[in-house]
């Protein structure tokens, strides 16, 4: 090279034509120098040229190695990924955290990047294909599968690069794993779900029930009412009660005062309050409503708030006061009735009684045994209409009155029995009334139902008594348990055919024409027996006596079940 | 008189009833029976509180025993006794006053029983058992005083 240009040097001279040998040397000389001159420059030149190089060189080398150094440590991973053929061409350690896997499992599977992502997401990967081949930047946040199994949401912010046709040749990116962020986004997404659902249930329950709630912020005098308390006082959300004298004039007048006194009463001495008032609507209807409120107090046992609900409970008041109006009826009518039921009974009998005083005179006063006949039947029929009456009188009584329990002491109650029968029979023989009481558990029963039961069926073993058997007798036994109390009653009296048994309960059913009553006493018995939630059972045969056995729980017993 | 006669068995005994049957069966089974010297009926319940107000002058002619009956018009057995209650206190010592009626209602016999004038409720008709009874329980009493 330096030949070269020495020998153009050495020509450029010669053209110029030297006259002589000696000035050919000075020539050569002067063109050596020239030639050794810019030689040294060229020199130079490269010398200097070769330094910066070198410079140069060591500063590429050290940024080189920073980058490098940051490439391998940082908590991202960047990679880049060739196209069309979908390589990986570099990937940063820090894949290990993210992913897994190992840089190693990267290059030996070049697919693996895009296999890793959730199947669901991939579609996030491919929606940004268009701006990929466009050369734009993006961000995409998706999931992936981690070796381990779990999934970690990741952010990848990705960089395509062109060619000069504008095909997609690469791409680089940066990913970084905010599963944290995600998770956190997710319980705060929840919670919102949750509360927004709570609330509106909260408000759904409120519009159902009719009830409205407020909340009262004392310090800064905020409040807060719930949706259906403004439907309630059908009133705009934007203006509502500024004050409490304006709260006041919702209430009819002849109620604001317990309102305010409630209200006020409540700030004074912190403790919760109810009432029960009446709104005055604008087109003068009334809504009742029933409130409730209470106090929060800070630590200090200062007043800071106070909330409260109120019910629209008009529909209840309604179903209340007619419910009311209609026991008050009920109980007016039928304790008319009971009256009027005593009151007929008495006016039936007092006639009879009085037939029945002047027939024992007449019987007594007479020895005529004719005339005694007469009397007796006479007297037979009134007794026979007085019992028929009794029993009327029992049936009503039964089917109306409500089931009163008190302390039952059978053998006070049997006394009373044979008492009042002890001159039933009359013309017959006196029947031995046997009373076997075991009262060792109290008993608490309807004294008045238990007396018809007893009645009726004492009074029908001396009733129907057998003539042809000497000593008759009824025989009441009764026995308490804890459970139930067992009445049974026995007779040697004629007893009834087991065809009849199925029928003697029924209403005015008589066993034969030589039955006496009425035919209502068996079936009042079993009326009175059900609605003790009893049960009734006969035993009998004819000319064999009668066993009646009733069962009957205790009350006692049911109000500890 | 040193010695109380067992017959009759009250001086005087006063039926206050507004039937007339009734009445009838009363003053015969008093009699029959010997159950006093002495037998005042009245139809009415005011007229027999101004029966009992017209003897405050002559105490020994007031009744020892009142049958009592619960149904009346006007002023009813439980009404002759809250007014019976307001008669002086000498107008009212030494008498029994019986109940008598047809009343099967239990509110009636509670009512009669409760009250401090009333010694005794008693199932109508009157006849030779309850007259017999009745003097037997009183026979005690009678021979106190």
């Amino acid at each position: 090279m330096y030949n070269k240009l020495l020998e153009r040097q050495l020509q450029k001279y010669l053209k110029e034509v030297p006259e002589n040998v000696a000035e050919l040397l000075n020539v050569i000389s002067a063109s050596y120098d020239h030639f050794e001159q810019d030689r040294l420059m060229l020199e130079r030149s490269i010398e200097l040229n070769s330094e910066e190089l070198l410079e140069l060189n060591r500063l590429q080398k050290k940024s080189s190695y920073e980058l490098k150094t940051l490439f391998e440590n940082i908590d991202d991973v960047f990679f880049s990924i060739s196209f069309p053929d979908f390589q990986l061409l570099q990937m940063s350690p820090a894949c290990k955290n993210i992913y897994g896997y190992q840089v190693s499992d990267f290059q030996n599977n070049s697919r693996l990047w895009y296999e890793s992502i959730v199947e669901e997401d991939k579609i996030i990967f491919d929606r940004n294909e268009k701006a990929m081949h466009t050369g734009v930047a993006f961000n995409i946040e998706y999931r992936i599968q981690h070796k381990e199994g779990l999934q970690r949401w990741v952010e990848t912010k990705i960089k395509p690069t062109l060619d000069e046709n504008n095909c997609l040749i690469r791409i680089d990116g940066v990913t970084s794993d905010i599963t944290p962020r995600k998770r956190a986004e997710e319980i705060i997404k929840t919670t919102n779900e949750n509360l927004k659902t709570s609330i509106d249930r909260l408000s759904e329950a409120q519009q159902i029930a009719h009830l409205g709630s407020w909340m009262l912020d004392v310090k800064t005098n905020t409040k807060v009412f719930s949706t259906e308390f403004y439907k309630i006082f059908e009133s705009s959300t934007s203006k509502f009660a500024e004050t409490l004298e304006e709260y006041l004039t919702y209430f009819h007048p002849d109620d604001r005062q317990m309102v305010s006194d409630a209200f006020n009463g409540a700030q004074k001495d912190h403790k919760p309050y109810h009432y029960e008032a009446r709104l005055l609507m604008k087109d003068g209807s009334i809504k009742n409503v029933s409130a409730n409120g209470k106090c929060i107090l800070d630590h200090n046992g200062e007043l800071i708030k106070m909330n409260g609900t109120i019910q629209d409970v008009t529909d209840q008041k309604k179903i209340e006061n007619a419910m009311e109006k209609n026991i008050v009826e009920l109980k007016k009518s039928n304790s008319e009735l009971d009256k009027f039921v005593y009151s007929v009974s008495h006016d039936l009998r007092a006639p009879l009684c009085s037939m029945l005083g002047v027939l024992e005179i007449a019987e007594d006063d007479t020895t005529d045994p004719l005339m005694i006949e007469y009397l007796k039947t006479l007297e037979g029929s009134v007794r026979k209409l007085d019992g028929f009456i009794a029993d009327i009188l029992d049936y009503s009584r039964n089917s109306r009155i409500e089931v009163r329990n008190e302390e039952i002491d059978f053998k006070e109650l049997l006394d009373d029995i044979a008492q009042n029968l002890k001159y039933m029979g009359n013309n017959k023989r006196v029947v031995d009334i046997k009373i076997n009481v075991n009262n060792s558990v109290p008993v608490y029963c309807d004294k008045t139902r238990l007396n018809i039961i007893l009645n009726n069926l004492v009074s029908n073993a001396i009733r129907y008594q057998n003539s042809q058997i000497p000593n008759p007798f009824v025989d009441i036994k009764i026995d308490t348990s804890d459970t139930e109390t067992d009445i049974i009653i026995r007779d040697n009296g004629i007893g009834i055919s087991k065809e009849f048994h199925d029928k003697i309960f029924d209403m005015f059913y008589r066993v034969s024409d030589e039955s006496i009553g009425s035919g209502l006493g068996l079936y009042i018995v079993k009326e009175a027996v059900t609605r003790l939630n009893g049960k009734i059972e006969v035993q009998s045969e004819t000319g064999d006596g009668c066993t009646f056995i009733i069962k009957i729980p205790n009350s006692n017993y049911l109000i500890y079940l | 008189m040193n010695q109380v006669p067992l017959n009759p068995f009250f001086k005087k005994v006063l039926v206050i009833d507004d039937s007339e049957t009734d009445r009838f069966v009363a003053r015969r089974l008093i009699q029959k029976y010997e159950f006093a010297e002495e037998i005042v009926v009245q139809e009415s319940a005011r007229k027999a509180l101004e029966y009992i107000r017209s003897l405050e002058s002559t105490p020994e002619q007031l009744p020892q025993f009142i049958f009592l009956d619960i149904r009346m018009p006007e002023i009813d057995g439980f009404g002759f006794l809250e007014l019976y209650k307001e008669l002086p206190e000498s107008l009212k010592v030494n008498c029994v006053i019986m109940m008598l009626s047809t009343s099967l209602d239990p509110e009636d016999h509670q009512r009669a029983e409760s009250n401090p004038y009333v010694s005794k409720f008693l199932n109508k008709p009157l006849d030779k058992e309850k007259m017999e009874e009745l003097k037997q329980e009183f026979s005690a009493k009678k021979h106190a005083a």
